[in-house]
């Protein structure tokens, strides 16, 4: 598969509640390895999208592909099994791990369709964490025993394991502080790297859009505000609510001219 | 407003050791750390709420009244005014606006309704009416409440997390809305919050807090272009994202 080709594409996604039109036809693509931000205030449908392209919520497009498994979908996204190969990690950690397990079962979870030895999936697991910067000990820990920090990066840890093509994030940083939001910022950036994984990550930081997105989408009300490449995006916006949004981001000093002006 | 020593504990653990801090009337301050360093105990203490935390030592003195954080008298102090994390801890859900206004209003002995109706258009909100919480917008509410905090002009406004709930583009509008109106009123401002970046945008003074104690604080520029302690130069230099994109191989590229 040659690289330049999008690992997903999706044409035309509409997302319908009773009369309420959630989503208007939303295309976006990625790249193998790229990362794509959504952006949108709350009720933009950024959650809306993510659970649509899953099969959590029913909707129509007019073409979903997705490469690895080839799966090329017309008309209705499929519910239930959603796409293969593609994992999720949520914005609350310790609501996405079970409580009763220790965060090395929960991560050999992931690995349970292959058929590995205990021993393997053990050593797997180790090798995950320690990629994520956990020492071995957080192997038998439980969720309650950690932080947040700690939680979400064994949620990273759990997701990666199972070498998905594309794995979505939903909010991952906005539960954490700020100093290790850019600790756990920079290791998704580098096992991205290291593993080639597309990443679609829904956020409202621009600060973070702007330091690792390679495309932005930005969201209102259901509608595509913003379809562009990062520097383009933050250089020229497509349209006067993102340049708001930026001007906005700006004022707060989250992103980095500000902190240079400042 | 000043406060002296103040140290607390929840069940015999430790959540605050000897804090001493100090607001000049008129000075925007932001006391800066990460989850669990004692920001909100700190906030409550100041509050005069002693739960979870229990006060153990300390006293704060506040235009000219002085208390003693572990005294069990519930006075709180005229003209602090606070503004919670997030509007849903701040409203009644079951109570038309309207009638939380009052409640408010009766309770402050805010005079003069043509000077409330002020704060309400300063702040561009419409009078809440017949509303409830749930009718209006978060980005509304979280303003409503600030007028709330506004209402009898108070010495000193308390922040806690502003944005963390809110939208920038919201956020950035209620931040600088309360700071025109802080600097018209002549109102202390003391921003809880985990996020230097915002806090160097806002405050003219920094507190640091890492583990229940302050170790560092001093004016933004300052405190931003020279951190002396080590957790201060972390935050420092993590305080905004990576700007440094790094390459991405691609075979074919």
């Amino acid at each position: 598969m040659p690289p330049n080709d999008p690992v997903f594409q999706l044409v035309g996604l509409t997302v319908r509640a009773g009369d309420k039109v959630l989503l208007q036809d939303v295309s976006c693509d990625i790249q193998q390895g790229r990362m794509l931000c959504v952006i949108g205030e709350s009720g933009a449908g950024k959650s809306t999208l993510l659970k649509a392209v899953q099969g959590v919520m029913p909707a129509t497009c007019r073409r979903l592909v997705f490469t690895p498994s080839g799966t090329d979908i017309t008309g209705a996204v499929p519910t239930h099994s959603g796409l293969p190969q593609t994992r999720w990690v949520m914005q609350d950690p310790l609501a996405a791990l079970n409580p009763q397990l220790t965060l090395g079962t929960s991560i050999q979870e992931s690995l349970y369709r292959q058929n590995l030895t205990v021993q393997e999936r053990k050593s797997a697991v180790l090798a995950a964490l320690e990629d994520v910067e956990l020492g071995s000990e957080f192997y038998s820990r439980f969720p309650g025993q950690v932080s947040l920090g700690q939680a979400q990066r064994a949620c990273l840890a759990r997701a990666l394991i199972a070498r998905p093509k594309l794995i979505f994030f939903d909010e991952p940083l906005s539960a954490l502080d700020a100093l290790v939001q850019k600790k756990i910022a920079r290791q998704m950036e580098v096992l991205r790297r290291k593993t080639q994984t597309a990443y679609l990550v829904v956020t409202h930081d621009l600060g973070f859009a702007e330091a690792y997105a390679d495309k932005v989408l930005v969201l209102r009300m259901g509608q595509v505000e913003a379809y562009q490449p990062c520097d383009e995006f933050f250089a020229t916006p497509a349209s006067p609510y993102a340049e708001n949004l930026i001007e906005a981001a700006r004022s707060l000093g989250t992103l980095s001219h500000a902190n240079e002006a400042a | 407003m000043k406060i002296e020593a103040l140290s607390a504990e929840i069940g015999g653990q430790g959540i605050l050791h000897d804090v001493s801090l100090e607001i000049a009337p008129k000075e925007w301050l932001a006391v800066v750390g990460g989850s669990g360093a004692g920001k909100s105990t700190l906030l409550r203490a100041v509050m005069g709420l002693t739960r979870p935390a229990r006060p153990t030592s300390g006293h704060i003195l506040f235009n000219g009244a002085q208390r003693a954080f572990a005294s069990s008298a519930k006075t709180t102090l005229d003209g602090i005014a606070y503004v919670p994390q997030s509007p849903a801890h701040g409203f009644d859900p079951l109570r038309r606006l309207r009638w939380q206004w009052d409640q408010l209003a009766r309770r402050k002995r805010a005079k003069h309704t043509s000077h409330q109706r002020d704060i309400l258009s300063a702040l561009g909100l419409p009078d809440p009416g017949g509303s409830y919480p749930h009718q209006w917008s978060r980005g509304m509410q979280q303003r409503l409440l600030l007028a709330m905090a506004l209402m009898d002009a108070p010495k000193l406004l308390i922040l806690d997390e502003p944005t963390s709930a809110l939208d920038p583009l919201i956020a950035s509008q209620v931040l600088q809305e309360t700071r025109r109106i802080a600097a018209e009123h002549e109102i202390a401002v003391m921003m809880v919050t985990h996020d230097l970046a915002l806090a160097a945008r806002f405050a003219g003074r920094i507190a640091i807090m890492q583990r229940g104690q302050i170790v560092e604080s001093g004016v933004s520029d300052i405190l931003l272009s020279n951190p002396q302690h080590s957790y201060s130069r972390e935050l420092v230099a993590h305080r905004c994202w990576d700007k440094a994109k790094p390459e991405i191989s691609h075979a074919a590229e």
